[in-house]
C-alpha cells in the first residue's frame, strides 16, 4: 500500500516534475481568475441596463454556459477550431474557454450583487453630481462586491479547481505533470502527491468559505 | 455525418444514466450525512467535516484520475464508468451535505424546542418541522451545484467512458471531421438547457425569498 501510494523514493524522484506543474497551475489561475472576473463584470454591467432587448439575450448567454460542460467547450476550441483553419495552443484555448464559461458564472454573481444595492444609493450619488460611471465604480460596485463576497470566493475556488481540465489539452499544469510522472514511474504516488497539493492549497479557502457562509446564515 | 448519429445517441444514454446515478446517490448521501451531523456526536461530526472538506478542495477530475489510475495498485480495478460515478457522487455528496446542513442550522432553535415540547420525538421534529423549512431554503444553491457537478459527467471521457463527449471525440478522429463534435455539443445543450431553465423555474416557484 505504502509502496504504491506513498512511496518516498518516487516522491523524491517525481518532485521536480510535480513542482513545475504546481507553478503552472498557480500561473494559470492568476491568468484565468482575472479573465473570468473581467468577463463577469462586462456581463453584469450590461445586465444593469434594464432594457429587455439587452436582458433576454444576456440571460440566454448565461444559461447557455450554465448548461454547457466546460470540458466540451475546451475540446470544441482545441480539437474543433483547427478544422476551421484556426490552430490555437492548449493554453490559449483554456484562457478563452475560461473567459466564456467562468465569465458567465461571475456575471450571474455580480449581477445579483449589483441588484442588492438599493436604488436610492445610485440616486443619491447621481444627485451629488457623480456621472453614471462614477456612481457605478465608487458607490455601487464596492457594496455589490461586499454583498456577494462568499459567492465570489466560492466561484474562484471552482475556477482554480477547474484549471485541472488543462491536463486534457496538454497544458503542463499540476494534474498533467502528475500523470506524466505516474506513467514514467508506473506508480500512483505522483497523483496522490498532486491531490495532497491541491488539498493543501485549497483547504484554507474551503474553511474560510464555510465560515463566511455560516456567518451570512446567522445574520439572517 | 449522420452515420455517427447512433454513436452519439448511445453516448446520450450513457450520459443520462451516469447523471441520474450521480444525482440520486450524491444527494441521498449528502442528506444522510447532514442528518447524521444533526445528531451532534462530536467525533462523527469531525469525520464528516474532514471528508466533506476533502472533496470540496479536490478538483473532480483529480478524484476521477485518482480512483481510476490509483485504485488498481490497491487491487481494485473500477471501470471508467464506476470511477466517474463514484467520484462525482462523492463530490456532490460533500457539497450537498454542506448545503443541507446550512439549511438545517438555519431553522431557529425555538422551532426545535417548541416541536419537542408538544411531544414530537427527535425524528418527528426533524421530518415534520425542520426539514420542510430547511429544504426550501436550500433549493437555489442546491440546484446550481447539482447542475454544475452533473455536467462533470463529460470528465468521464478522460477515463474512457463512452458518454457523449467520448463518442463524439472518437467519431471525430475516425471521420477526420468536426461535425460529430458539433452534434455532441448540441446533444449536451438539448440535455442540459431544459434542466437549467427548469432550475430557474423551481427557484422562483418553490424557494423561499429571503
Amino acid at each position: 500500500m505504502i509502496q504504491s501510494f506513498f512511496n518516498p523514493e518516487i516522491i523524491a524522484a517525481s518532485w521536480p516534475i510535480v513542482r513545475a506543474g504546481l507553478k503552472n497551475t498557480l500561473l494559470l489561475s492568476l491568468l484565468v481568475v482575472p479573465l473570468g472576473l473581467l468577463g463577469g463584470l462586462i456581463l453584469a454591467l450590461l445586465a444593469s441596463a434594464k432594457a429587455p432587448m439587452v436582458r433576454w439575450p444576456l440571460m440566454a448567454w448565461v444559461d447557455f454556459f450554465r448548461a454547457f460542460p466546460p470540458l466540451v467547450l475546451l475540446i470544441l476550441l482545441f480539437a474543433g477550431l483547427p478544422f476551421a483553419g484556426l490552430e490555437l495552443g492548449g493554453f490559449v484555448c483554456v484562457a478563452i474557454a475560461f473567459f466564456l464559461n467562468t465569465g458567465a458564472y461571475y456575471g450571474e454573481i455580480l449581477r445579483a450583487g449589483i441588484e442588492s444595492v438599493p436604488s436610492g444609493q445610485v440616486e443619491a450619488a447621481r444627485s451629488t453630481g457623480l456621472s453614471r460611471l462614477q456612481a457605478m465604480t465608487y458607490i455601487v460596485l464596492p457594496q455589490a462586491v461586499r454583498n456577494v463576497l462568499p459567492d465570489l470566493l466560492s466561484n474562484t475556488l471552482e475556477v482554480v479547481k477547474l484549471t485541472s481540465l488543462g491536463s486534457v489539452v496538454a497544458v503542463p499544469e499540476l494534474l498533467y505533470q502528475a500523470r506524466q510522472a505516474q506513467s514514467l514511474t508506473y506508480n500512483a504516488t505522483p497523483i496522490v502527491v498532486a491531490a495532497a497539493i491541491y488539498f493543501a492549497v485549497l483547504w484554507p479557502a474551503v474553511r474560510l468559505l464555510s465560515r463566511l457562509e455560516n456567518r451570512a446564515l446567522a445574520a439572517r | 455525418m449522420w452515420k455517427y448519429l447512433p454513436d452519439i445517441l448511445s453516448g446520450v444514454i450513457v450520459t443520462i444514466e451516469l447523471a441520474l446515478l450521480v444525482v440520486a446517490t450524491g444527494l441521498a448521501a449528502g442528506l444522510a450525512l447532514a442528518l447524521l451531523r444533526s445528531l451532534g456526536i462530536r467525533p462523527i461530526n469531525w469525520a464528516i467535516v474532514l471528508v466533506v472538506d476533502c472533496f470540496r478542495s479536490l478538483p473532480p477530475l483529480v478524484v476521477i484520475v485518482l480512483i481510476y489510475f490509483g485504485l488498481p495498485s490497491a487491487g481494485l480495478s473500477p471501470s471508467g464508468f464506476v470511477s466517474t460515478w463514484l467520484s462525482l457522487a462523492l463530490v456532490l455528496m460533500s457539497f450537498s451535505e454542506e448545503i443541507f446542513w446550512a439549511g438545517i442550522t438555519s431553522v431557529a432553535r425555538g422551532q426545535w424546542e417548541a416541536a419537542r415540547s408538544t411531544g414530537l420525538t427527535f425524528g418527528q421534529t426533524l421530518l415534520h418541522v425542520v426539514l420542510p423549512q430547511a429544504l426550501r431554503l436550500t433549493i437555489p444553491p442546491l440546484t446550481n451545484r447539482t447542475i454544475a457537478i452533473t455536467k462533470g459527467t463529460a470528465l468521464g471521457t478522460v477515463v474512457a467512458v463512452t458518454e457523449i463527449l467520448g463518442q463524439a471525440s472518437s467519431a471525430m478522429s475516425n471521420s477526420y471531421n468536426p461535425s460529430p463534435l458539433m452534434m455532441g455539443a448540441a446533444a449536451y445543450l438539448v440535455l442540459f438547457f431544459p434542466v437549467v431553465v427548469a432550475a430557474r423555474w423551481v427557484e422562483t416557484r418553490f424557494a423561499w425569498k429571503r
